[in-house]
Order: structure tokens, then C-alpha cells, then sequence
């Protein structure tokens, strides 16, 4: 059913044909305006009357088309002239409307006088249908004069002719407002409408579905009947959001027209405010309505934007994106030495690491307690996004206890979904230590469901659920999911979905490789990882020109999953920022598998190998870089932790003067911070020369010297970092001679023998030795031979070109053991990527701060 | 072959050497280890309070050593490095026993614990994390507990590792861990050079009443004491302390 907003004009003038008009009686003293008694009298006046552009022939008129007074919609809306429409219906043009004596409900006539049926008497205290007396009237005389009669004269009868009726004007006061939405509740005026009926509660509305209220006035005659009244139909002028304490406050919403056609843009309870009655002292008439959403922050900025336009909202075209929570993230001993293990929580791999191999993911996670489906650590909730059902709190408070209200998935995704601790569906579980424990402690108890095509949720009948939630992904797929209100006899009252698509996180960023087989010369061009995916995942070329690109080179001594672990907690944690652009890692074949004394005792040279390998990867790097600057140009920015800082400086080096990179980071960079500035403080005198700060002759500037492959560096450094403390030691017993397995690495004077005084032996004869040289053997000298008389470049606090950022100010106070002060435990070494988002989220805002990709805090 | 049997003895000697330290406590302070970061330094402060400055020049102290010096540590590295140059131990051994050397340290301090308004905080836990090097990939640790005495005194001996942390804790009490916490390395331990740890007192806002008692006398001549603190009137005047 849809809305005339021209009604009221088109009633106005269908009734204005029905006024006395003496111009308007025709010969026989009948109305010619057009309405009468002589058509069609087998129609009921009441719904023809009522609905005039229907142009159906009614009783007593003939033609909409033909009536005397008729609202010409067409020629109003095509007219130019901006003229108010001329009032037809003023007091004295109305004082006597055509009443057909039981038509409108009134018998003023009686009888016949003296015994005669020539006469008709109109009689004393007559009252209409609704208890208003007949003050006069006008009847057809036979010189068609149309006299006026009142109440006790005599008239003659058995003449033709229209009857017109004066009656007392009603004395009307509005006692209260009705409220009904259009084609779905009987509304005055319906036949099925009764004055008993009250305004239908609740009115559940989605956001962005378009909805019409009708509203009346209700109106009881002080001087007519007590239980008739008179509705009079209201303008909408405003609607206002209610706050939580039920008040209307004058915050405007939504867009409501003058008709009650009603767009909510966004859930909450809303007021719609009728116009000011100006008959009644400006009273208005206030229909309260309940707005529901189902909502995201698909944009993951924090904010729950809940308008209709907003960022946060989904379609079937454009779903929310999220990763499935098939991880392991889980507490576990690390470090272990001497009878007692630091705790760290970490994204472990089944049959690793003493982690039983038939674990089952996060997302089927159970309470070993219970048994109850739980979370299991507080480094899981970086997989678990928020979702509000807002509105339904009102909702739930006035239904009916027959409702039922339910998520309803259609589609092949799963989600697994706990009720939110936070009590405002706040993000502090994703920052803030002690309400993320919470949120796990309680998890058992707090968890809703699974919920999947086959299984629904009932958030009614029990205890109040409240309406903020999270939830993570349990199995891929597309899905959309529905919050449904039926009522008593299951029928929908309303819904509101959104659409989801959970996906592996191996295919929401790329995965780049020059080789990931320890000791197998890296390629000089990168590819897309192939594990674990059916095809590698490319992200399609921005449409944005600003889109940034954040690429991660990692460190040592890493496994490949253990690269895509690290990435992926990045990703995640650079997600959790709110940073909106993609993002990438660049694999590359480092040494791994040093897990305990024995194998870093045995392999010792695994260090050293990786360090080669770091910088024969370089090529790939900058030509990945390359082509990321071709495709991202100006928005590649360049993070590199530890040891993949050799790999990254050198790319940036051989990059020469092309800015590849807008901003590099160095995380606990592992290379020396003399090839970056030869004054940083030394920690040894060294056995070699400090090829490092002169490359590589005296005098001659350091190894970094004058690199501009990227537009700003900076250091993330931490002076008590264990690793780097240990990378020290490494550096001391530089050369690596040798003593396991050829080929050694020596260093003499300069001289005849060895004229650049490096050298390496591959047998024990005088002569099983070959000499290096700069710049052709650089990288085996770097790596094997050269000890770095400085410190990392990610312990010193002022390498000259970094912008520094000392790390113990971004992470929270140290618990773990501490060796040469607070974060000295191995844990800090890669912390960003360990424990969980509470911990480091600092960190990595100061990351993507130091990139100006958000503005400081 | 023989560089192998030189590897195998000499890995053989490096865990056991590692076994054996580390099961049997060494009960004399031992000398500061190659490369070890941290160095005793004198010092004529009589008491010492961790702050982000001494944190400073201790990291600053630890370089020198790292250049070499005359300590113990040095021998024993001038040892490791004779072998190495010579053959007799290969790069994983020598960085495996300079890590085991580190743990030698000892790290026997004195300390004492006070709220923000310098009084002795008395019961407190005292968490010692020591620190310690397992080798060139893990790093492993010792917890210590202890509890303050009557005068918010504690003290950690004969205890070794590279280093140690110090946690205070007690109910009703806050400590912030982002405050320096370390036993500095310039540290020299003595009773009365207490390392100072500072723990914030939560009972409401600080107080502004430092003086917790009012002596008073009432017109009959009864003494009368007020606790200004926990805003009460006493039965009967309590000593003054003097």
C-alpha cells in the first residue's frame, strides 16, 4: 500500500461538493456538483467517499471526474504557480453538508403531523451518529428556496430533492495517538478498526528497509457521544533517537517524511514525532519504534559506524572479509633450561614442538575441564571480530515472551560466537590484558553456538543475552546470516542480516619466495608461495593510487610455516590498527632448525650460512620491491626483522638512487650498526679490520654509505635484546674457522699471501686455500668473516639516518627472566609477532605511525 | 677425522662443563664472562636506587669489557680463544661456553622496599628473575622468591646468572614494571646499599596527611590521640615515637 501525499487535498475538494451551494442545485433541487442519491445506491458511500481517485462511480455521485470540486493532482504537480491551494472547506462554505437523512447516520425527521402524511416535523434534540445535534437544516422546498428549518418545524413532505444538514460542531479533545503501520494494521477508518485498538508494540524495523506509520489523532466529542471518536490523521514532523533511559532526546535520525514514510539509517529506538496539532495546542503525537542491525566494523577501525551509508555495512556484493580461526594459538613452555620454561603464547604447529599432532584448531578449541566449547588463549581473540545486535536489547525488553528471536546462517560458512564480556561490545578485548582474560577465563560460559545452515541460534527464552557478541570463523565459505523476529505463531516480525566470507588467511596476503630450502641459492625473482593453498593468492591492482603496501622480510633460523606464522600475526595486528591497506611477506631460504644446545653447538655455521644466504636474497628482494613500486608506486613500505635486515639493506643498497621504499623499518635489526654509521659505540677492537664502517679500505666510508633505495628509515631497537647479545658472540668468534667442516675462514695481514687478508682453507694442506676479495666475494666475507665491532644495529639506540624508537617504551612491563635488564629474555627478540595483541599492540601502532599511515596517538 | 675428534672432544667438554656448572652453584663470585655484556663497576654511592640513568651507565660500563680487560672473564676468553685459534674447540663450542660463562655471574644483592611516601614496605613477595643464557637461540631463567622484613628489607645471595629482575608485589600495593627493576650491573652489594624499589600504596587517593596522629588534651585534662589517617579517635593516647 503505498502513500498519497495528496489526500488531504483531493478529500478536501471531493467534500467540498457535498456543502450546500445553492448554485449547485439543479432543476429538480437535487446537487449538481456532481454528488447525489440518484446513482448507484447499491455502493457503499464510506469506501467510495473515502477513496475519490479511485474514479469509481459511488453512491451519490457519479464521476470523480465529474464533480464540480476535484483536486487536479496532475495539473498541480506540473503547475508552476507555488501558491498555497485555496481553503474549500471553511466554516460557513460547510455550514450545511447534503445529508440523505440515514445516510450519515441521523433521523431527524418524524412522523407525520396531525394525522396527515403531507408534513414532516424535524424533531428536537436529534443527534447524529456520533451524538452531535441537528442544529438546522436546509430542505428542498417546492420553489427550490431551500429554506431553513430547525429543530420543532414543520415541513412539507414527499418532495424531491437534496437534504442538507447543519450540525453542531464538535467540541474535540485529543486524548491520545494511535499509531499504525500502513498496510499492516487496521487503521481508522478500516472496517476491522475498532476504537478500542491501541498503537501495536513492538514495531521492529531493520536498518535501510523502508517502512510507513500512519498516525492519529484521537479525538474524544466533549459534546457528542462518549464512546465515539474522531481520529484525525497527523503529519510527521521529526524523528528522534530515545536514549537508553527511554527519553526522546533532539537527536535527530533516519529520514521521515511528512507522511510516515520512515528510512532508518541506524538501530536504536526511535521517536517519530508528529506535527503540532494547531486545533489542540500544538500537541504532538509520539510513535516509538525499534530499530535493529546486525552489525560489523567491517572496516575494522574500531568503530562500529552503524549508519546506513556507513563503511561497516555489507551486501551480498560486499561481504566482510574475515579469516578462519584455524590456528593453533595456544600458551606453551618456551626456553627451557635447567628444570624451569618461560610461558609465552604462540601460533603452534601440531607435531611440533611436543604440540600433539591430532590438535584441533582454534575454532573447535574445547575446555579440557568442561569440555565446553571454549577459547583457548588470549592470542586467539586476535581471530575473533565483533558483532553487535543492535537494538535488540530494546527489543527483548517488550516482546511478547512468544517471540523469538535467532541467527540464522544460509550459506557454507561456519561462525563460532561468545557472548562479549564487555558489556558496551567494546574492542578491549583485543587490547586490553585484563578484559581479554576475562573474555577466555569465562569463555565456556559466555559461548553462544555454532552456527551454520543447520544449526541456528536462539538468543530468546532465556536468560538476556545482551546484544554484543564476537565471533571467529570456523569454517570457510560464504554465508549470509539473518537475525530473525517471529512471533508467536512463527511468522517474521523482522530481520536484518549481513553477508560474510571467511577465508584462509593464506588467501588475504601474498606470500612471496625466492626459495625457503635452507642452503639452496635463492632465486633472483620472488614467486607466490603454493603451500597450503589450492592457487597462491594476488591481490587484484589497486583501484586506489594511495593503496599502501606493507612488505615483511623475515629473520633466522625460521621454519616456512614458522614465516607464514609470523606474517600472519602481523597481518592480523596490523589489521587490528585499522590499517587498510595490503600487505605482504618476502620469504627467503634462512637456516632453521636450531631448537637447543645441541643443534647450536653442532651447527653453529647455520648462523653464518643463513647471513650469506641473506645477502645473495637481496637481488629477489629489490626486484619484488621493484615491482611493488611499479604497481604501489610511493606506498611500498619495507619491515625487516632481525637478520632479514641484511637482506633488506642490501636490496635498498643495490636499489642505488631508485626509491623503491617510502619508509623501511628495522625491527631488532641483526646487522652490524657500523655499516650504517661508523660512530656508534664499539664493544670490541676486533680481530678484523671494521669492514663494516670502511668499506673496504681505510678511510673509506661504511657499507651502507649513501643508500637512498628508500625515502626514511627507522630503527626499532632494543639495547638488551638477547638475540643481538648473542649475535655478539657470534660476531666475536668471527672468523669461522672451521673446526667441524670445511671450508674455514681466516684472516691474516694483508700481504703477498693474502693480499686482502681474507682467506678460506678447504683442507688441511699448505695450499688448500683461496684468497677473497672485495667487492667479488663481499658476501662470504660479511658473513663468515667480519666481525662487526659494533653493536646491531637493533641494540643502539642513535644509528645516524634512523629515526629511532627504543622498543621498552612501546611494550608493557617486563615478567620474563631477565638477563641484561628488562626484555632480555629470548621471548623479545620477536615479541611482535609472539604472545598475543594485548602485549604488542603498541608496537605495531608505533609501526604503522612511523609509516604515517595513522596519525599519532 | 682429526678435526673431527677435536669437534667431538671439545663439544663433549662444553656440555659437560655446561652440565656440571650449572647443577653445582657456584659458591664464590666468579668473574665476569666473555662477551658479557655487564661489568661491576665502583661505585661510592652508599645506597642505590635503580633508575633509568644507572641502567645507562651500566650499558656503558659493559662495552668496556666487551673491548677486553684485565677481569677473570678475560683469561677465561683468552682461553676459549687459544683453543679456537688453535683448533682444539669449534665456533659452536666457543660461543656455547662464552654463553655459560655469563652465568657465572654473581648476583647477590641487598634491597629494600617503600611505598610513595618512602615508607618501608613491610611482607612484601620479592620476585628475583634471573636471567640466563642456554644457548645462542634460548635464553632461560631461575625465579627467586623472597619476603621484605619489618623494615622493607630483602636480600638475594649467592645466586648467579647473567642477570636478574626484581618484582615486588603485595596486596593493596602496585608496582610498575615499566620502573627500572634490574640489579644495576655497577652494583656492589652491601647491607647498606640497599637497591631501592618504589611501590605505589593503593587506598584511595594519596594521602595528604603524612603525620597519621594528633595529641590533644580535652578541657578535663585526658590526653586523647586522632588517627588522622583512618580518621578515628583513639581510646587512649599512643606513645610518641620519638
Amino acid at each position: 500500500m503505498s502513500i498519497n501525499e495528496f489526500q488531504p487535498f483531493e478529500e478536501n475538494a471531493f467534500y467540498r461538493n457535498f456543502c450546500f451551494d445553492i448554485n449547485l442545485i439543479d432543476n429538480l433541487g437535487f446537487l449538481s456538483s456532481g454528488v447525489g442519491s440518484y446513482v448507484q445506491s447499491d455502493i457503499d458511500p464510506l469506501t467510495s467517499f473515502l477513496d475519490p481517485s479511485t474514479e469509481r462511480i459511488g453512491y451519490g455521485f457519479s464521476s470523480v471526474l465529474s464533480l464540480t470540486y476535484r483536486f487536479n493532482t496532475a495539473q498541480y504537480v506540473s503547475h508552476t504557480n507555488t501558491s498555497p491551494t485555496a481553503s474549500l472547506l471553511s466554516d460557513s462554505a460547510s455550514q450545511w453538508i447534503y445529508s440523505d437523512d440515514d445516510a450519515i447516520g441521523w433521523n431527524g425527521f418524524a412522523g407525520t403531523i396531525s394525522g396527515t402524511n403531507t408534513a414532516l416535523i424535524l424533531q428536537s434534540n436529534v443527534r447524529n451518529i456520533y451524538g452531535l445535534k441537528i442544529l438546522s437544516v436546509k430542505w428542498p422546498s417546492r420553489q427550490r428556496t431551500f429554506p431553513t428549518i430547525t429543530p420543532g418545524t414543520v415541513i412539507e413532505d414527499n418532495l424531491n430533492g437534496s437534504y442538507f444538514a447543519e450540525i453542531e460542531q464538535p467540541t474535540l479533545q485529543t486524548v491520545g495517538y494511535f499509531f499504525g503501520r500502513l498496510g499492516i494494521d487496521p487503521v481508522p477508518g478500516d472496517p476491522t478498526f475498532n476504537v478500542t485498538n491501541s498503537t501495536p508494540s513492538p514495531i521492529i524495523i531493520p536498518v535501510g528497509k523502508p517502512f510507513s506509520l500512519t498516525a492519529w489523532a484521537k479525538k474524544a466529542i466533549s459534546n457528542g457521544y462518549t464512546n465515539k471518536f474522531a481520529y484525525a490523521e497527523q503529519y510527521f514532523d521529526k524523528a528522534y533517537k530515545i536514549d537508553a533511559n527511554g527519553n526522546v532526546t533532539t537527536n535527530e535520525t533516519g529520514i521521515l517524511s511528512p507522511y510516515g514514510e520512515f528510512f532508518p539509517t541506524e538501530p536504536g529506538k526511535v521517536a517519530l514525532v508528529t506535527m503540532p496539532d494547531i486545533d489542540n495546542t500544538n500537541q504532538c503525537g509520539t510513535g516509538v519504534v525499534n530499530v535493529i542491525k546486525l552489525q560489523l566494523d567491517v572496516n575494522h577501525d574500531g568503530v562500529m559506524d552503524q549508519s546506513f551509508a556507513g563503511p561497516d555495512n555489507t551486501s551480498a556484493d560486499r561481504p566482510f572479509r574475515f579469516w578462519a580461526n584455524n590456528d593453533y594459538d595456544r600458551l606453551h613452555d618456551v626456553d627451557c633450561s635447567f628444570g624451569s620454561c618461560d610461558h609465552v603464547e604462540d601460533d603452534l604447529d601440531p607435531g611440533t614442538d611436543g604440540f600433539p599432532l591430532n590438535s584441533l584448531p582454534d575454532s573447535q578449541f574445547t575446555d579440557p575441564r568442561t569440555g565446553r566449547p571454549a577459547i583457548p588463549s588470549l592470542r586467539d581473540l586476535e581471530d575473533y571480530t565483533r558483532l553487535w545486535a543492535s537494538g535488540l536489547s530494546n527489543v527483548m525488553a517488550i516482546m511478547p515472551t512468544n517471540y523469538t528471536v535467532k541467527l540464522v546462517l544460509t550459506g557454507d560458512a561456519q561462525l563460532r560466537i561468545f557472548r562479549a564480556y564487555e558489556n558496551d561490545g567494546g574492542t578491549n578485548y583485543l587490547f586490553d590484558a585484563a578484559t581479554a582474560s576475562s573474555q577466555v577465563a569465562q569463555s565456556a560460559s559466555l559461548y553462544l553456538g555454532l552456527l551454520t545452515s543447520d544449526s541456528s541460534i536462539t538468543l530468546s527464552g532465556g536468560t538476556n543475552l545482551g546484544e554484543h557478541f564476537i565471533f571467529c570463523g570456523a569454517q570457510t565459505g560464504s554465508a549470509e546470516v539473518d537475525l530473525q523476529i517471529l512471533d508467536g505463531n512463527q511468522n517474521f516480525v523482522a530481520d536484518a542480516p549481513f553477508y560474510i566470507e571467511i577465508k584462509d588467511i593464506k588467501q588475504m596476503y601474498e606470500r612471496w619466495t625466492v626459495g625457503d630450502e635452507p642452503l639452496v641459492k635463492p632465486a633472483i625473482t620472488a614467486t607466490s608461495a603454493k603451500e597450503g593453498v589450492v592457487l597462491p593468492f594476488q591481490y587484484l591492482p589497486p583501484t586506489d593510487n594511495n593503496t599502501p603496501y606493507i612488505l615483511l622480510v623475515h629473520g633466522w633460523n625460521m621454519k616456512k610455516w614458522e614465516k607464514d606464522r609470523f606474517a600472519e600475526a602481523a597481518f592480523k595486528r596490523l589489521y587490528w590498527q585499522g590499517y587498510q591497506g595490503r600487505f605482504g611477506i618476502f620469504r627467503w631460504p634462512t637456516g632453521n632448525g636450531i631448537t637447543d644446545t645441541l643443534s647450536a653447538v653442532l651447527h653453529a655455521r647455520n648462523y653464518d650460512n643463513s647471513e650469506f644466504t641473506a645477502w645473495t636474497s637481496a637481488t629477489g628482494l629489490l626486484n619484488k620491491l621493484t615491482e611493488l613500486n611499479m604497481e604501489y608506486p610511493g606506498n611500498v613500505y619495507l619491515m625487516a626483522h632481525s637478520m632479514g635486515n641484511v637482506v633488506a639493506g642490501e636490496a635498498l643498497r643495490l636499489a642505488g638512487t631508485n626509491h623503491v621504499v617510502n619508509t623501511y623499518v628495522a625491527m631488532q635489526a641483526a646487522v652490524s650498526a657500523h655499516a650504517y654509521d661508523p660512530g656508534t659505540p664499539t664493544w670490541t677492537s676486533g680481530s678484523t679490520p671494521d669492514i663494516y664502517a670502511n668499506y673496504w679500505t681505510n678511510g673509506a666510508p661504511c657499507y651502507f654509505n649513501g643508500v637512498s633505495g628508500t625515502g626514511s628509515r627507522a630503527d626499532f631497537y632494543n639495547t638488551n635484546d638477547f638475540a643481538l647479545n648473542a649475535w655478539l658472540t657470534d660476531q666475536y668468534w668471527k672468523p669461522d674457522h672451521g673446526i667441524s667442516s670445511y671450508p674455514g675462514y681466516w684472516y691474516s695481514t694483508p700481504g703477498t699471501t693474502h693480499p686482502s687478508g681474507f682467506y678460506k682453507i678447504f683442507g688441511s694442506g699448505a695450499n688448500d686455500f683461496s684468497n677473497l676479495y672485495f667487492p667479488t666475494d663481499s658476501y662470504v666475507i660479511l658473513a663468515y668473516c667480519v666481525q662487526s665491532r659494533s653493536y646491531c644495529l637493533g641494540a643502539t639506540a642513535s644509528a645516524s639516518g634512523f629515526t629511532p624508537q627504543d622498543l621498552s617504551s612501546v611494550w608493557p612491563g617486563d615478567t620474563h627472566p631477565e638477563l641484561h635488564g628488562p626484555y632480555s629474555a629470548h621471548f623479545w627478540h620477536s615479541a611482535e609477532f609472539r604472545a598475543n595483541n594485548m602485549e604488542q599492540n603498541a608496537y605495531w601502532n608505533q609501526l604503522l605511525q612511523t609509516y604515517k599511515l595513522i596519525n599519532p596517538q | 677425522m682429526k678435526k673431527t675428534m677435536y669437534y667431538l672432544t671439545g663439544l663433549a667438554a662444553v656440555i659437560l662443563f655446561s652440565t656440571v656448572w650449572w647443577f653445582k652453584t657456584p659458591t664464590a663470585p666468579s668473574p665476569a664472562a666473555m662477551p658479557a655484556t655487564h661489568q661491576p663497576i665502583t661505585s661510592s654511592e652508599a645506597k642505590v636506587v635503580i633508575s633509568a640513568t644507572t641502567n645507562v651507565v651500566a650499558k656503558n660500563e659493559a662495552s668496556s669489557i666487551k673491548k677486553g680487560s684485565n677481569s677473570g672473564a678475560a683469561t677465561s676468553l683468552a682461553s676459549l680463544r687459544d683453543a679456537y685459534d688453535k683448533g682444539s674447540i669449534s665456533k659452536g663450542e666457543a660461543i656455547q661456553s662464552s654463553l655459560m660463562e655469563e652465568n657465572k655471574k654473581t648476583l647477590d644483592l641487598y634491597g629494600l622496599v617503600v611505598d610513595q611516601n618512602g615508607e618501608p614496605v613491610v611482607g612484601a613477595k620479592v620476585r628475583g628473575s634471573i636471567g640466563l643464557n642456554v644457548n645462542m637461540v634460548q635464553s632461560g631463567g631461575e625465579l627467586h622468591y623472597t619476603e621484605t622484613d619489618s623494615q622493607g628489607r630483602f636480600n638475594f645471595l649467592g645466586i648467579h646468572g647473567v642477570g636478574i629482575g626484581l618484582w615486588p608485589q603485595k596486596e593493596g600495593y602496585f608496582y610498575d614494571l615499566k620502573l627500572p627493576s634490574h640489579r644495576p650491573d655497577n652494583y656492589q652489594p652491601a647491607p647498606n646499599n640497599p637497591i631501592v624499589l618504589t611501590m605505589w600504596k593503593l587506598k584511595g587517593a594519596e594521602s595528604m596527611i603524612h603525620d597519621s596522629k594528633f595529641y590533644g588534651i580535652t578541657p578535663d585534662a585526658r590526653p586523647y590521640t586522632i588517627d588522622l589517617i583512618e580518621r578515628k579517635k583513639l581510646k587512649a593516647r599512643t606513645p610518641v615515637v620519638i
